[in-house]
């Protein structure tokens, strides 16, 4: 009797494995377990876990993008590995070790193209979406015959690649119109050590954070000919920086109506600049330095995390009022925020307590807790449509 | 040259760190292990192979004298993303994470 | 006058004849004899009053119009005539100018002297570019290193000590050896990300300068065409000179080697966003 309990459980797990699941994945996301080198795939429908995939090798500081139909995950490793999971049947469908070291990725406009970035040996590799085949080897050359590390690579209308190059000071934007042969105009002197980038959801502006530097530097895609402008450039004019334990990141972009609202770095500080001439508007003191700032997809909120040793809360701004309203305290180690698409609810990942949190954002209410193994970065499949992202 | 010295300086420590009657407490060691693969993981990755910041494997820091690695997790590096981790640690948890870096992982480090 | 005369050795800084001292003006004024080295710029000869005798012993690396012991000679001779000599240098004559060596040879042959110290280029190319060499917070001390070697010599320098990023370095006659020297730098453990600059012709109206890092300053210095005599400054305070940038001999020094772009920045920042 047992046994054939036992069989039956094997068997209908052979046969979700097998054929995987009938379905749709507009409600799907991944969870990186990033010590253990596996993710989750949980549906945010009803908030539950519905697999667990392995053998994806070193996930700190991963990242995912996805495939236009929503059923392939394209995870980035840090340990250079590409890898692409099939939602549905669960499983690794691919897998390339393409670096010695890599940050993050991007899919192309049309999604055919799979870029990602390399700390070692510094540059931006292109891959064929279905078949991870190398398409083309972007060296981050700089200077006197070195390699720059690549951060903040998104993918860009006109099938586009924009990344910047920490070491350098340098923006590239690829021309991916023949994927084997990239065109690339490079822009120098953005300003010192740009540690992520991000483009607008329109495509149209990208902007690299400074960390070495004041400021943020920002390209118009529709005009690259006028150049790279520094923006925000004296927001810490004089003010003694504190040290940055954890880099911030720029990945999305908190736009709420004329305003976007950005991490400031070694400050207890959210900026706000205003968009229709790009200047600092209001400068919102929060409980530490903000790694992720996030508009609630209907833009009425954001969120923002913060560093280590402040890395156990989350704060709410209130978009009319510029103001903290809400603080949360999910835990140490916050370390990243996802919304689901239309914004009603947020998932939290607490890497100390080995959880991940479903809040309500009408209430700021605890919803619902699952287990995770030290997880860090939540993305949602919902991804797949959004420039940028 | 410099190897030899480097030799020389992680053996020493290592006595140092033993004789050193403020070590860090069992407990204090198991959460300094913790901040140093999550925390300084962030940047050094979470293997300490390197990331935006260098790689911090025995291997990687061949040469480096005890002192220099001290006074790095102190003070920071100037001019780079590594900041002083003087204000949050003591001076015991400092000399604990230079030995643990130059004596590698204990046993039972997270295989991968 | 009869008897031994005197040497004075005059720095004439760095070019521009205003920031000859007065004392060196003077000296200059009461001469018999001028005897000047290559770093002297044509300005500081014109303030030389036309009956004065000079005697060019100017060296170029590797070709040198007199060797030091000739110059060391040809001094002696002139004052044991009998005449007040002005010696006269670039920059400092006791900062890389070669006038300590002199002075020790003058004293073995008991002819006076005294030394007029000169603005060194350290200090004058630097504040024309607009960086200061120490700056609280960003600096706290200066290292002076001449980048002069012959080609076949090991650059014998404390190479870690120079790429500590918590002083400036400064190098003089830097073009020859600077992809060495920034090479040895970044082996040392700095950070390719230090800002560098490079100036020639320091303080006169032919001054031109580049700005970039340790990584990639050879590149910037080729692409502008710069030559010798050239100084190069590393170190955070470098990274003051966008702010502090001043001096502008024409509007084309600053053009020609930089990429459109970067003038777009420039642009925005003067209309201060």
């Amino acid at each position: 009797m047992k046994r054939w309990w036992l069989l039956l459980v094997l068997f209908s797990g052979a046969l979700l494995a097998d054929d995987c699941a009938l379905r749709g994945t507009g409600d799907l996301a991944i969870v990186i377990e990033r010590a253990d080198g596996a993710v989750q795939i949980v549906e945010t429908t009803h908030n539950t876990a519905i697999a667990r995939v392995e053998g994806l090798g070193d996930l700190s500081h991963a990242s995912v993008v996805y495939s236009r139909d929503g059923r392939y995950a394209y995870v980035f490793g840090r340990d250079g590995g590409l890898s692409k999971v099939d939602l549905l049947c669960a499983r690794v469908e691919k897998r390339v070790i393409q670096s010695g070291n890599s940050i993050g990725g991007a899919i192309s406009q049309d999604g055919r193209l799979i870029a990602v970035s390399n700390y070692t040996p510094g540059g931006v590799k292109v891959f064929d979406a279905d078949s991870l085949e190398l398409l083309a080897d972007i060296p981050a050359t700089w200077g006197n015959g070195l390699r720059s590390k690549v951060i903040g690579l998104v993918d860009a209308p006109g099938r586009r690649f924009v990344f910047s190059l920490w070491d350098a000071g340098e923006i590239w934007v690829a021309d991916m119109q023949d994927p084997r042969h990239p065109r690339i105009t490079r822009f120098r002197d953005i300003g010192r050590n740009p540690y992520d980038g991000l483009i607008t959801p329109d495509g149209r502006y990208y902007i690299a954070g400074l960390f070495g530097e004041d400021g943020m530097a920002q390209l118009d895609l529709w005009h690259p000919e006028r150049g790279v402008r520094r923006i925000l450039d004296h927001y810490g004019r004089g003010e003694k920086k504190l040290p940055v334990y954890k880099m911030p990141h720029l990945e999305g972009w908190a736009v709420a109506g004329d305003r976007a609202f950005v991490p400031a770095v070694g400050l207890h500080a959210v900026l706000v600049i205003d968009l229709r001439d790009w200047r600092e508007l209001a400068r919102i003191p929060v409980h530490g330095q903000p790694v992720f700032v996030e508009a609630r997809p209907d833009g009425r909120e954001v969120w923002v995390n913060f560093a280590f040793p402040n890395n156990e809360k989350v704060q709410i701004i209130d978009v009319e009022t510029l103001k903290v309203t809400h603080t949360l305290e999910p835990g140490k180690g916050v370390l990243h925020m996802e919304f689901e698409p239309r914004g009603e609810e947020v998932w939290i990942s607490v890497r100390d307590r080995d959880r991940v949190q479903v809040y309500d954002t009408a209430t700021h209410r605890l919803l619902r807790e699952l287990p995770a193994r030290k997880p860090s970065g939540i993305f949602m499949a919902a991804r797949a449509h959004r420039i940028g992202l | 040259m410099w190897r030899r010295i480097g030799i020389v300086a992680s053996s020493l420590a290592v006595s140092a760190a033993l004789a050193q009657s403020a070590a860090p407490s069992a407990q204090r060691q198991a959460e300094l292990e913790s901040m140093l693969l999550q925390d300084c993981g962030s940047c050094h990755g979470l293997t300490l192979k390197g990331g935006l910041g260098p790689a911090l494997r025995p291997q990687a820091l061949a040469g480096k004298p005890r002192q220099w690695l001290i006074d790095t997790i102190r003070d920071g590096r100037p001019g780079t993303a590594m900041p002083p981790w003087g204000p949050i640690l003591s001076d015991a948890d400092i000399a604990w994470l230079a030995d643990r870096l130059l004596r590698g992982a204990p046993g039972k480090e997270v295989k991968r | 006058m009869k008897g031994t005369g005197i040497v004075h050795l005059v720095g004439a800084g760095p070019g521009d004849p205003e920031l000859l001292t007065r004392k060196a003006h003077r000296l200059l004024q009461g001469a018999d004899v001028v005897v000047y080295d290559r770093l002297v710029s044509p300005a500081i000869l014109d303030e030389i009053p036309s009956g004065v005798s000079r005697i060019h012993v100017g060296k170029r690396s590797g070709h040198h119009a007199l060797s030091q012991d000739e110059i060391n000679a040809l001094l002696v001779r002139l004052a044991r005539g009998g005449r007040e000599v002005v010696r006269l240098k670039g920059g400092d004559p006791f900062i890389f100018g070669r006038g300590s060596e002199e002075a020790l040879y003058l004293r073995r042959h008991g002819i006076p002297f005294d030394v007029v110290p000169g603005v060194t280029a350290a200090a004058a190319c630097s504040a024309y570019a607009g960086v200061p060499l120490t700056h609280r917070g960003l600096s706290r001390g200066v290292q002076l290193v001449t980048g002069h070697f012959r080609d076949d010599e090991p650059i014998d320098l404390d190479w870690h000590g120079l790429a500590d990023t918590r002083s400036t370095l400064v190098i003089y006659m830097g073009l020859s050896s600077l992809a060495r020297i920034c090479r040895e730098l970044l082996g040392a453990g700095m950070p390719a990300t230090t800002p560098a600059l490079a100036v020639q012709h320091g303080t006169t109206p032919a001054q031109r300068q580049v700005v970039g890092t340790v990584g990639d300053i050879v590149e910037r210095v080729e692409e502008a065409g710069l030559g010798a005599p050239l100084l190069v400054v590393i170190g955070e305070t470098v990274a003051l000179a966008r702010q502090l940038d001043w001096f502008h001999p024409d509007a084309m020094a600053a053009g020609g080697f930089l990429e459109e772009a970067i003038s777009h920045v420039a642009q925005d920042r003067h209309r201060g966003i």
